[in-house]
């Protein structure tokens, strides 16, 4: 009876101790409170990757703990990185595309670089909310505005002639 | 030896094709490992989007997220994250035996569901009401009196309204499903040898999670 309790337990699932997942909570909402403060300083382009980097912390303890990844079989992490890697040839690939595309033509990413035709008519009733101060006018405001915008929506899209440097 | 593999056998809940239940919450597992890498996949479409306009054009996007209450983000992000606890709990709690505390975790995990969904609609119906709204429908021109220097601000609500749209939508039908085990656990369905249906809600629901952990800094923070 005792070796066959014993062959039992070996096939038992892991159960991860209380103090483990109560710890792995306090650690999340300490980092989502590092992130919060961390956004708070201007760290010009560096802001994104340490961004990046807290929320990778944090999703490799949800994934690791709480999905188990750590107690189980290693096949399912290795399962996760190949998904990862994937993801990672997929943007990567598409941002080489799209950020270098203009080195070969110009005028393909000056569109992007533009603004939409059809902000004109908004940023000049902008402009007049702005120096009128008129709350109570406003509402009437939006409502032109909106008409404005998809009355030309479809008018025909003028390539910027300004260059691109 | 003889005996567990009788007993094994004998759960009234392991399919014909099992040899035995280890085996059958395996083989639920790798199925739903799979499922979860194809909505990493889904998801990752968004996250692309998001990188390739990040390059193109940070400014907007240091512009256009002062337009989002991180405090409200901030909130949604601790209730996620307390729901992924409570639902890591529940399947503690069902390894053990322990169906009322089980019960307990997936109603407390249903709860925070409902506030993110009804702390979100609070979000949406004040873009709704200012007309950030994304494509052509975006017509708020107190942010563009506020922000001249940012162009194109209908793409990075786009992507927003996207990204955490998609989201939402995983939440509601985690709300579905938790619901359904949370039923089933009432009805004594589960136990210590057969929970493998709440191990794979609370892999989904991590995964949820798990994107938000992303998409919060991602969108409201810089």
């Amino acid at each position: 009876m005792s070796s066959s309790n014993s062959t039992h337990d070996s096939h038992q699932p892991h159960i991860t101790p209380m103090w483990v997942y109560f710890g792995v909570l306090g650690a999340l909402l300490i980092l989502t409170v590092v992130t919060v403060a961390v956004a708070q300083v201007d760290l010009g382009p560096l802001n994104l990757p340490v961004a990046m980097a807290v929320a990778t912390v944090k999703a490799g303890l949800v994934a690791l703990i709480f999905m188990h990844l750590v107690f189980d079989h290693k096949f399912y992490i290795y399962l996760l990185l190949a998904s990862l890697v994937f993801l990672a040839v997929f943007v990567i690939f598409c941002l080489f595309d799209l950020t270098r595309r203009h080195e070969i033509r110009h005028e393909v990413a000056a569109p992007i670089h533009a603004e939409a035709e059809w902000y004109k008519e908004l940023r000049i009733q902008a402009a007049g909310l702005d120096h009128g101060e008129d709350h109570g006018d406003s509402h009437g405001d939006l409502h032109g505005a909106k008409t404005n915008a998809h009355s030309e929506k479809h008018a025909p899209v003028q390539t910027p002639a300004a260059p691109q440097h | 030896m003889s005996a567990t593999t009788h007993d094994s056998h004998g759960h009234p809940r392991l399919a014909h094709h099992f040899f035995e239940m280890e085996q059958q919450h395996e083989c639920a597992k790798l199925g739903m490992w799979l499922f979860l890498l194809t909505e990493i996949l889904f998801f990752g479409g968004l996250f692309c989007f998001y990188f390739i306009w990040r390059i193109m054009d940070p400014e907007l996007f240091v512009g256009a997220s002062e337009m989002l209450n991180w405090k409200l983000g901030g909130l949604n992000t601790i209730v996620l994250i307390f729901s992924s606890f409570t639902v890591a709990m529940a399947i503690r709690s069902i390894q053990q035996n322990k169906r009322n505390a089980c019960a307990i975790y997936l109603a407390i995990t249903i709860a925070c569901a409902f506030v993110f969904l009804v702390v979100k609609y609070f979000e949406y119906s004040a873009k709704i009401g200012h007309g950030t709204l994304p494509g052509t429908s975006f017509h708020d021109l107190h942010f563009l009196a506020e922000h001249p220097e940012v162009k194109n601000p209908h793409i990075f609500f786009s992507i927003y309204f996207c990204m955490t749209g998609l989201h939402g939508f995983h939440v509601i039908c985690g709300i579905v499903y938790i619901a359904w085990l949370l039923y089933l656990t009432l009805k004594n369905r589960f136990d210590s040898e057969y929970y493998a249906p709440i191990e794979m809600g609370g892999l989904y629901w991590h995964l949820v999670d798990l994107i938000w952990i992303y998409l919060f800094p991602l969108l409201y923070l810089i």
